[in-house]
């Protein structure tokens, strides 16, 4: 049996979770990846991957014709592991609905994973639990914050070889070739208090992380993705929703602290901040 | 109602042309209404997500379907398009790219979660006259409580404390 992992998107860091598994139960671990460059193929297997498959896809559409086709005509397949966004969402989606009778469970935004059951938090105090079927394929999006990161050994023996598609479904067709959506991105939330050299460090952490600086306000309801909180003393009433993780910095105990996974707490604010941007 | 699906309704309410068509757990459908939507359809919630479309496709056809992020359920909106795409055969759209709605599409609506369009106040006396069948809940699913966890509190030096939150911010981010 295999454990397929999806490499595009950041996948390979699902590679060390697959290996875990795969080790447990002796199974193989195929990574799936559209890049022709040799050097990173071969990085997978030194990642943790037995065999890479490596196919022509170009586009989003493209990779429901791919998984599709593997999932289809592999018999010896225990789960395809995507990493969780919404490109792989919309693949995902596309695949169970060609396929739906050779797939089970079906589960996005996976934060624990073993050889028999996948759990998500649906909140902060409920997980919802499913069984992974012996009989058919698992088709899993796993949260990458909650995977440690794979080991590259590069004494690591597999295959490479060409994965070809044919023809490319016609029936599916997904035009944005990338999303990047902005509800993912990190958000770098600053306190009505914080001054405006303070913001000008906060917007410099949020460009080394790839987000964006956002002052407190009314008008921001819900933060998706993962969130840095910056001296934010509001009540928690007047703050938006956190649905991603959420950590905060400030200079003394504040209401935010209740709801954050790590809270530091630091009197030299813009130092930390100067430290975070570099 | 979630975040997204308010943001689902002011796209479909700013750019539809012709009947709005709200589908959804029952408890959300009067605020639809209030938001523009034509008429609801009542859904039970399902756990799947092709089990969840199969409750609107059953007696209905659409010329587009527009989808919020929704991202907290089992299945998310992005993943919904995915499969109603595979179903009908409509292409899959993204609303940043959309000046109007087009035929044949499924678009997914981006949610950067800030201020929605408020409730219409002259449609609530309609939205509360709407008849709306209430549903249950389908699934095999177990929900279970988690342990409730404190928060990591870390203190320390200006460097110490950026190089836990920097440690974190790699992980979370990348």
């Amino acid at each position: 049996m295999a454990i397929a992992v999806i490499c595009n998107w950041s996948g390979h860091l699902l590679l060390g979770k697959a290996r875990e598994i795969a080790d447990e139960v002796g199974e193989r671990v195929v990574a799936i990846s559209s890049s022709n460059d040799e050097e990173s193929n071969q990085k997978l297997i030194y990642l943790g991957a037995d065999e890479v498959l490596v196919c022509n896809a170009k586009n989003l559409t493209d990779w429901v014709s791919v998984v599709s086709r593997y999932v289809a005509s592999e018999s010896k397949v225990k789960m395809v592991l995507f990493p969780s966004d919404l490109e792989s969402s919309i693949v995902m989606g596309a695949v169970y609905g060609t396929l739906q009778q050779r797939i089970s469970p079906y589960l996005e935004g996976a934060h624990v994973l073993s050889g028999d059951t996948v759990s998500k938090k649906l909140d902060s105090s409920s997980v919802i639990d499913f069984q992974i079927s012996p009989e058919k394929i698992a088709l899993i999006s796993l949260e990458r914050s909650s995977v440690t990161e794979p080991f590259e050994d590069s004494s690591r023996f597999g295959k490479i070889r060409n994965y070809e598609v044919g023809e490319v479904s016609d029936f599916v067709r997904i035009f944005p070739e990338m999303i990047h959506s902005p509800s993912m991105k990190l958000v770098v939330l600053t306190g009505k208090d914080l001054g405006g050299s303070s913001f000008e460090l906060a917007k410099g952490v949020a460009g080394r992380f790839g987000g964006e600086a956002k002052p407190l306000s009314g008008k921001l309801q819900v933060v998706y993705g993962p969130c840095l909180a910056i001296e934010v003393t509001s009540r928690l009433r007047d703050l938006p929703e956190f649905k991603g993780e959420l950590l905060s910095i400030s200079s003394r105990e504040v209401p935010l602290s209740s709801l954050a996974k790590l809270f530091a707490v630091s009197p030299e604010i813009d130092r930390v901040l100067q430290k975070l941007s570099v | 109602m979630s975040h997204s699906s308010k943001a689902a309704l002011a796209f479909a309410s700013r750019h539809a042309t012709g009947e709005i068509v709200a589908a959804g757990f029952s408890p959300i459908l009067r605020e639809a209404v209030a938001r523009g939507a034509s008429r609801p359809i009542s859904m039970p919630l399902c756990d799947d997500a092709l089990t969840q479309i199969s409750f609107f496709l059953k007696n209905e056809e659409f010329t587009s379907i527009i989808v919020g992020e929704n991202t907290d359920w089992i299945f998310s909106g992005a993943s919904l398009c995915g499969a109603l795409s595979s179903k009908l055969g409509f292409d899959v759209k993204i609303s940043r790219d959309l000046q109007s709605i087009e035929s044949n599409s499924v678009i997914l609506v981006l949610d950067a979660g800030v201020e929605s369009s408020n409730v219409d106040v002259r449609r609530i006396a309609r939205s509360m006259e709407t008849p709306i069948n209430p549903e249950g809940v389908l699934g095999k699913s177990t929900i279970k409580r988690m342990e409730e966890r404190k928060p990591e509190t870390i203190s320390g030096t200006a460097e110490e404390v950026a190089s836990a939150i920097a440690r974190r911010l790699r992980r979370i981010t990348r």
